[in-house]
């Protein structure tokens, strides 16, 4: 064979040398090194999820309510985030990831949805969550966040600061 | 023969004479993988020039400040950078072009999910792309490299879906399939669509579903059955109906969960059916000899 004595040898070599370094790096990142993974998606199943979606308040902004609400009381029109180029997972990490709104992260979310060029137009960030109830059913229900305009933020009082 | 050497047989099958057809399917597979992994690069540079804050540090970003990419056009240059060296793999003017593209993609990647978000999406392509980087390496006859990426391909690929079913049954267990865990997943799933379109809906699938445990374990029990045993690709003979199965699962959790892996879908489509056996027959109804000698000829110029 052109290609030495052992091409097969070499090649279960390179395989098993890459499953090492695989197996290393996922072992010391949590899992994760791209395009290293233990592909752990919808490994624990039952659990409660948190998402977030974005509502247009500009007509309701002003009585805003910060109480949980379930999908037919939704205080506004639901947008489509990816129209303002946000990924709705980046966001859903965003909002659920974050312990302390502080100036800083509020300033990425603004930055975020572009939030100068919003004009007049209000925006509600909420959080979604879902969880199996003891009927069985599941229950989704929804926390506002955040409010963003062009001239700031207005946060939801309970949220860490 | 040992388990490892008929392994070994079945992903690389060296012996086996190389066709036109193989040649040129590789070559379409090769195009396939640059094309993907240049529109990551570029996908992946565009968003990160509206990030500005870290959620969550992956791979190399726990090692590197990601706020050095972020308010500049740093992940754009990255981004020429990879297309230039993908080139360079892709005309084999250079053995390190795949090599350079791959770190420098993993660094693309680190960076675009700073967010919080860790997606599968692209670790298909990434191990592909991998083993084209090994294969150009370690050998220097083309008919080895093909071989080799293709065997290195298929290993990883089935040992993936193998590790996301053993996940589940350590993460869960053996009731993973209860159907009532597709119902939480499918709600969680249409807050996602809501997020994108504005809209909340369920589809007749969905709702099917949700009405029937019975239905939504069925199609939690072939899912997790299909992973289970994705490492049988790995043998020639089982490759195409298992590959079918895993596609068919990936469908699954595209009409119920609104999730699908696009490049990862058909990259599957390319390693599941024998493309290189039917443009062989193709060639072999209309081709001259002269033609196929053309492509051979062209085929060993960037292999």
């Amino acid at each position: 064979m052109e290609q030495g004595k052992h091409p097969y040898k070499k090649s279960i070599r390179a395989i098993g040398i890459t499953f090492l370094v695989y197996a290393l790096l996922v072992a010391t990142h949590l899992g994760e090194f791209w395009p290293f993974s233990i592909y752990p998606m919808f490994s624990q199943a039952g659990n409660p999820w948190s998402r977030a979606i974005v509502l247009d308040v500009t007509e309701t902004a002003p009585n805003l309510s910060w109480d949980s609400v379930n999908e037919s009381n939704l205080p506004g029109t639901a947008v489509a985030v990816p129209d303002y180029g946000v990924d709705p997972i980046d966001l859903a990490n965003f909002v659920s990831k974050t312990e302390k709104w502080d100036q800083d992260r509020v300033s990425g979310l603004r930055s975020m949805f572009r939030a100068d060029e919003l004009e007049g137009r209000s925006l509600l960030v909420m959080r979604a969550r879902g969880e199996m109830n003891e009927q069985d059913s599941v229950r989704v229900y929804f926390e506002p966040y955040i409010v963003l305009n062009n001239t700031g933020a207005v946060l939801n009082p309970e949220l860490p600061r | 023969m040992s388990l490892l050497s008929t392994l070994s047989r079945e992903l690389f099958d060296y012996e086996r004479e190389e066709t036109t057809g193989e040649i040129i399917f590789f070559k379409l597979f090769e195009l396939f993988v640059a094309y993907c992994t240049i529109q990551y690069a570029w996908a992946w540079g565009f968003y990160i020039l509206r990030l500005s804050d870290v959620v969550l540090e992956l791979g190399v970003a726990i090692y590197i400040d990601a706020n050095l990419f972020f308010g500049n056009g740093l992940a754009m240059v990255v981004a020429g950078i990879i297309t230039v060296c993908v080139l360079l793999g892709f005309f084999r003017i250079s053995k390190w072009g795949y090599v350079i593209a791959m770190l420098l993609l993993h660094l693309q990647f680190a960076i675009r999910f700073t967010q919080g978000e860790i997606p599968h999406s692209s670790n298909v392509i990434g191990m592909t792309l991998m083993g084209l980087a090994l294969g150009v390496f370690m050998f220097n006859d083309a008919k080895y490299r093909r071989r080799f990426t293709m065997g290195f391909t298929y290993f990883f690929v089935g040992l993936g879906y193998f590790m996301a079913a053993i996940c589940k049954l350590i993460g869960t267990g053996i009731f993973w399939s209860n159907g009532k865990h597709l119902w939480i997943w499918i709600h969680e799933k249409a807050i996602d669509a809501f997020a994108y379109t504005g809209i909340l809906d369920y589809n007749i699938l969905q709702e099917v579903s949700l009405s029937s445990a019975f239905f939504a374990t069925t199609i939690l029990t072939i899912g997790l059955l299909s992973e289970f045993f994705a490492w049988a690709m790995w043998w020639r003979k089982f490759r195409t109906v298992i590959i079918l199965a895993v596609l068919g699962l990936h469908m699954g959790i595209y009409l119920v969960m609104n999730i699908m892996f696009w490049q990862t879908f058909f990259e599957l489509i390319l390693l599941a059916f024998p493309f290189a056996v039917w443009i062989d027959k193709a060639l072999d109804a209309y081709a001259t000899s002269q033609t196929k000698n053309r492509i051979n000829q062209i085929g060993l110029r960037f292999a």
